[in-house]
């Protein structure tokens, strides 16, 4: 029972959250910040992108997730369906050693896709 | 994955038959062996994956087959002569579909989709009303109203032919409470009704049976093949002589009807055990239900003045379908294996290997009665059911939120991605949106496997997370048992009383009244009670009657993946009112001392000693550890003791004034949040780094009769005790409370 209309100015208003209160915050120090420790403790500024990131506007097609394609060993990023029965499109061209390399990845991804790096 | 399976019992005895379903694609044969479970964890910084092969008989070489899942539920009537040649009929029924849009889906069928032989009220690939005709002879017909249905309101549709005469009804039935809107524009309130002249014979002998909520495509063996599965709704379902007016729908005289089902009968004081429903005609056509739809369902006569369907049956005739249920993959039998004599009590599975894919069938081997080990680790298994198979990371918009990293899918997790059939958690809603509130361990639960690392936790989660505390148990030479929640529900505290000492897990999260009841009689006659995790005795839950495969849950009030619709929060099963327990005055600190206060998934974190770690009657508890140091800042899940789930020690809630307060955890990040039951209004500062009650309690205090509840409070406690080779703070003081626990010393008991 999803509201077309509801969803577009949930979208409107998102796009002004992302203009002024989060394109501000993304600066290179963020980006480092997260690199060095993409789980756990972070600084305010960072911890506000990623919410908003995490979020993708409450959808769940085109959201990324990570798979792990080799135990202990290697990761890849993934994006998810949003359709029932639809398993996640593996972007075999990602390929990571370590998780949190592979977080790092999705966050990097992430801030490219809305323009913001 | 290329091989999966289950098996018909979770919970055996030695000497017990278990039987063992697998599928296999792609591969001509497959392997198995029986082995112990010890520890699951693959993580290369633990002490790695650990199993002991048992020797039986069924080790070796199977041949392979596919064997599928039909999942979605549906009521079915067998075939009878009442229900053939029909020339006069009418099809009618309260319906409250959810997804008229999904293409066509069967209301009340005898129709035969791969022949279009029969007859049959459906919902057509337009959303709209119709009734499908066909003889036979080649003619078929089909009467659409024409009007798409709106998803979410009541209709009252009717499908009739009488005399030639084909007329399709559907009249909107708008109240102020048991529909989605309370009120539709002029178009959509207005009734539709189609008539047409038809030439075509007597209908219906197509040699199936009839149908409600989806129709027959044929038959694989002796299973039916089911399509036209629906989603919602259905009250009142009527194969009447002649159209029976509205009024005339809720008591019908036997004699207008070819058949007629009352889905509210069968409820009783003591809920719907039943999977059967009733006929009200003279032809005793009673049906049963495939696939656990869920019952205890309001009805289009919803008025809201009652919240329970049992004072209100009348009001609770409907049963709400999805085509995304099951109950039971129902595969046949791969093999069988006879629990060998003399098998110690412990975790086992079944490990089936076709080329380099396995998968691990786990069972639990119970003792013998009368040679119980001193110790037992009641295993949750009713939690493990709840989080069966669950589909939060491709589903859920929150899940990266909560876990403030992204879910890390494993090769069970992109099977289960694309085969819905598998079913779904009780975390999950269904394909209509409506939330899960029954699981079945009648198929494989690819997420309560050995080895598998689960997305909500940063490592392990559930039953692979429960073997770290198996592994230390058995490293540690301790002599335990493993019993199951399954047995606790079904037995109640006589499974209990042998044992001088009984562990949890690290999150037994889903409880029945019985198993509560069992706990607490345990407690009072002296036992000893060590809670090893956090965030349990938590949802109210119900088993099956006669079913230990099933629970059902209704969730609502809580920290929870959905909201049970008003007037449906009670368990069909038994007629309770569901949600948390601590709504029904049994708040988890009751049984532990501590009860669920906040969760984050990200990174875990330590204990620090509080005063009372300094009464000496709590000495022998911290022998060998320091008064400063902290607790557990080390572990196998998010780096730390003290994480995921967190529970707290609060007098108000039932923690029992003589508890001692041992030690707390802090520095959690804003990840962890406060509960949503712990909350009065959404107010800011309720997370890690603002809330000083974000934090997980350690609690100990004694019980009548010489016993003693120990609880951790938190969910990743179990990940460390194997840090450092088994030598660390954490494994000191359990070892110190497990060791004092099992003796026969008396507890200093605490006033």
């Amino acid at each position: 029972m999803s509201d077309a209309k509801a969803g577009a100015v949930y979208d409107e208003i998102d796009a002004r959250i992302l203009a002024n209160s989060i394109k501000p915050l993304v600066t290179d120090e963020i980006i480092q910040e997260h690199k060095r420790n993409p789980i756990g403790f972070h600084s305010d500024a960072l911890e506000r992108v990623l919410i908003y990131l995490r979020r993708n506007r409450l959808k769940t097609a085109g959201k990324y997730v990570i798979v792990c394609t080799k135990p202990h060993q290697e990761w890849r990023i993934a994006t998810l369906s949003g359709v029932r029965g639809v398993g996640p499109k593996i972007d075999e061209s990602s390929r990571f050693t370590s998780r949190e390399e592979a977080e790092h990845g999705v966050f990097l991804k992430r801030l490219a896709d809305l323009g913001l790096i | 994955m290329e091989i999966v399976g289950y098996c018909d019992k979770l919970s055996v005895f030695p000497g017990e038959r278990i039987k063992f379903m697998v599928s296999v694609d792609g591969h001509a044969d497959y392997e198995v062996e029986i082995v112990r479970l010890i520890h699951g964890d693959t993580n290369p910084a633990g002490p790695g994956f650990k199993e002991q092969p048992i020797k039986t008989a069924l080790a070796g070489k199977y041949p392979a087959r596919k064997q599928e899942i039909d999942a979605g539920s549906y009521g079915l009537v067998p075939d009878d002569g009442a229900l053939q040649n029909l020339e006069s009929f009418a099809l009618q029924a309260m319906i409250w579909p959810t997804t008229p849009l999904k293409g066509a889906q069967g209301i009340i069928t005898k129709w035969d989709g791969a022949q279009s032989l029969g007859y049959a009220l459906v919902i057509d690939a337009a959303g709209c009303a119709a009734l499908w005709l066909g003889d036979g002879s080649g003619k078929i017909e089909k009467v659409s109203s024409s009007k798409p249905l709106l998803a979410g309101c009541w209709y009252f549709v009717t499908a009739s032919l009488q005399k030639g005469r084909v007329v399709v009804s559907q009249e909107p039935l708008v109240s102020s409470t048991s529909g989605r809107c309370a009120m539709l524009s002029p178009a959509d309130a207005a009734p539709t009704k189609v008539e047409k002249a038809v030439t075509i014979g007597p209908v219906g002998a197509n040699g199936r049976p009839l149908l409600i909520a989806g129709w027959v495509n044929g038959t694989a063996g002796e299973r039916l093949k089911v399509g036209g599965k629906y989603n919602g709704k259905i009250d009142r379902p009527r194969l009447a002589r002649f159209p029976l007016e509205r009024d005339a729908m809720d008591r019908p005289k036997p004699v207008e009807l070819i058949a007629g089902w009352d889905f509210a009968d069968g409820i009783s004081r003591n809920g719907i055990p039943s999977r059967a429903f009733t006929d009200l005609s003279f032809n005793a056509l009673h049906g049963k239900l495939v696939n656990q739809p869920t019952r205890a369902m309001t009805g289009y006569n919803w008025t809201s003045k009652e919240q329970n369907f049992i004072h209100a049956p009348e009001q609770y005739g409907a049963i709400h379908f999805h085509d995304d249920d099951v109950h039971d993959a129902g595969w046949d039998t791969d093999f069988e294996l006879t629990v060998p004599q003399g098998l110690k009590s412990g975790i086992y599975a079944a490990r089936i290997r076709a080329g380099d894919e396995e998968d691990y069938i786990p069972f639990y081997v119970r003792p013998v009665r009368g040679s119980e080990s001193r110790v037992a680790f009641l295993a949750p298994a009713a939690s493990y059911m709840a989080y069966a198979n669950d589909h939060l990371t491709t589903n859920s918009s929150v899940a990266q939120l909560m876990i403030a990293r992204n879910p890390v899918m494993q090769r069970q997790d992109l099977f289960l991605a694309t085969h819905r059939e598998y079913g779904l958690s009780t975390y999950d809603t269904h394909s209509d949106g409506s939330g899960v509130a029954y699981s079945s361990r009648l198929r494989p639960i690819l997420n309560m496997r050995p080895k598998y690392r689960h997305w909500l936790s940063p490592s392990l989660w559930q039953f692979n997370a429960d073997l770290h505390l198996v592994d230390w148990l058995t490293e540690k030479g301790y002599d335990f048992d493993v019993i199951t929640d399954q047995d606790l529900n079904f037995e109640g505290v006589d499974l209990l009383r042998p044992y001088k000492v009984v562990l949890t897990g690290s999150h037994p999260e889903y409880y029945s009244g019985a198993m509560l009841d069992a706990l607490g009689s345990y407690q009072r006659g002296g036992g000893r009670f060590m809670y090893m995790g956090a965030n349990g005795f938590y949802w109210i839950i119900a088993y099956h009657p006669t079913d230990p495969n099933i629970i059902e849950v209704r969730k609502e009030n809580g920290s929870q993946a959905w909201k049970a619709q008003p007037g449906e929060r009670h368990l069909s099963f038994t007629g309770e009112y569901g949600t948390l327990w601590r709504h029904r005055g049994r708040a988890p600190q009751k049984i532990a001392g501590t009860g669920f206060v906040a969760e984050g998934f990200d990174i875990s974190s330590y204990y620090r000693r509080k005063p009372d770690s300094f009464d000496p009657r709590a000495a022998f508890i911290f022998e060998g550890i320091a008064g400063d140091e902290l607790i557990g800042n080390f572990g196998l899940v998010g780096g730390g003791a003290a994480g995921l789930e967190l529970d707290i020690y609060d007098a108000e809630l039932g923690t029992p004034p003589h508890a001692l307060l041992l030690a707390s955890s802090e520095k959690h990040t804003d990840i962890y949040l406060e509960v949503l039951e712990e909350m009065y209004f959404n107010a800011p500062g309720v997370s890690g780094t603002q809330s000083a009650r974000v934090r997980g309690d350690i609690v100990y205090y004694t019980t009548p009769n010489g016993g003693a509840v120990f609880s951790v409070s938190s969910i990743a406690f179990c990940g460390s005790l194997s840090h450092n080779n088994y030598n660390n703070n954490c494994s000191r003081m359990i070892q110190n409370v497990l060791n004092r626990f099992i003796s026969d010393e008396p507890l200093p008991p605490l006033v």
